[in-house]
């Protein structure tokens, strides 16, 4: 029931709407937290609330479903309230994730067909992508600030990172076994 | 929930630490490696004040035991190949004492009863904020870093 295989069919109309509602839901996520003063140290680095959908979709869909929905997501977004360094920050961030995450996915199913078990859990992937996704925000900031001191700030990333990837993937592991299919 | 933690988990998670770590006591590691290379050139200068003034500047290569009295009171400073430490002191709280032995620019011993600092500056013509170094630091073969590591 899980990983339902989509991107090769037509969309039924089934998927069409959970793709918009979860790209939707997203949407008012990253508002929300656009509303959350919460903002340490360097721009565009927050909780990841958004994430926490992302990470959803990559469990109960596929990466081409996420990879849709984290990019309305950003491109909404960027357009109404974070400008485009904004944009650009999330984007470099969603898109470090997304790919570090699809990867673990991918060493899990790889096992899976050789017949062992899972490697990492929603837990663990959901950290990787916290961390990825502060890496790659740091990464643009140490490119668009040209200042490799920045470097010095990568353990505050990663830490934050691990925490709030902690967090998103309980509350979507909950999500997950709560909601049905 | 915690049932579905998995062993790729963990790995991942200290890994992530470890590179963390790593990354944090980088600059750390540095100083504490050119802090060697200050204990092989020496040139690196104890300055004490009191109360905020100057009462004298010492190079960390001499090595001589310094009488400081003021009207605070009394300490004992001992310079010994290229480290500082407060070896005497007649304050009541002896903190100046059990901070031991400082080598590296930047350290410095306090005794506030007596109103007294004694803190290592950088030799002459190296920068003192640390963070300034990240980027001429290529880790070439003739890094004076590599150096001390082969020493």
């Amino acid at each position: 029931m899980k990983n339902s295989s989509i991107n090769k069919n037509p969309l039924s109309v089934k998927q069409l709407t959970t793709f918009a509602m979860l790209a939707a839901l997203a949407f008012v996520l990253s508002f929300l937290e656009s509303l959350i003063p919460f903002q340490p140290g360097l721009p565009g680095i927050k909780l990841g609330l958004a994430n926490l959908v992302v990470v959803f979709a990559l469990f109960r869909m596929d990466t081409h479903a996420a990879l849709f929905i984290n990019a309305v997501r950003i491109l909404l977004a960027g357009f109404l309230f974070s400008g485009p360094f904004g944009t650009l920050y999330s984007a470099a961030g969603a898109a470090a994730s997304l790919a570090s995450m699809s990867l673990l996915l991918r060493i899990n199913r790889k096992r899976k067909q050789a017949g062992k078990s899972d490697l990492f859990s929603i837990l663990g992937v959901s950290m990787t992508g916290g961390v990825f996704h502060n890496l790659g925000q740091l990464f643009i900031a140490i490119l668009l600030l040209s200042s490799l001191n920045l470097v010095y700030y990568f353990p505050v990333m990663i830490l934050s990172g691990i925490i709030t990837g902690l967090i998103n993937g309980m509350i979507a592991h909950l999500l997950i076994q709560a909601l049905p299919n | 929930m915690f049932k579905e933690i998995k062993k790729g988990d963990v790995l991942l998670l200290a890994a992530f630490l470890a590179a963390a770590l790593l990354i944090a006591l980088s600059p750390a590691l540095r100083n504490t490696l050119s802090s060697h290379r200050n204990h092989k050139e020496e040139n690196a200068v104890l300055e004490i004040r009191i109360a905020g003034d100057l009462y004298g500047s010492y190079s960390l290569s001499e090595d001589q035991t310094l009488e400081i009295h003021s009207s605070y009171g009394n300490n004992t400073l001992t310079i010994s190949g290229g480290t500082a430490a407060m070896t005497a002191s007649d304050c009541k709280n002896q903190i100046c004492i059990r901070s031991g032995v400082i080598s590296k620019p930047g350290q410095m011993i306090v005794c506030l009863p007596h109103r007294l600092s004694a803190e290592i500056l950088p030799p002459p013509g190296e920068a003192p904020d640390s963070d300034t170094d990240a980027n001429s630091d290529a880790g070439s073969d003739s890094s004076p870093y590599y150096d001390a590591i082969v020493r």
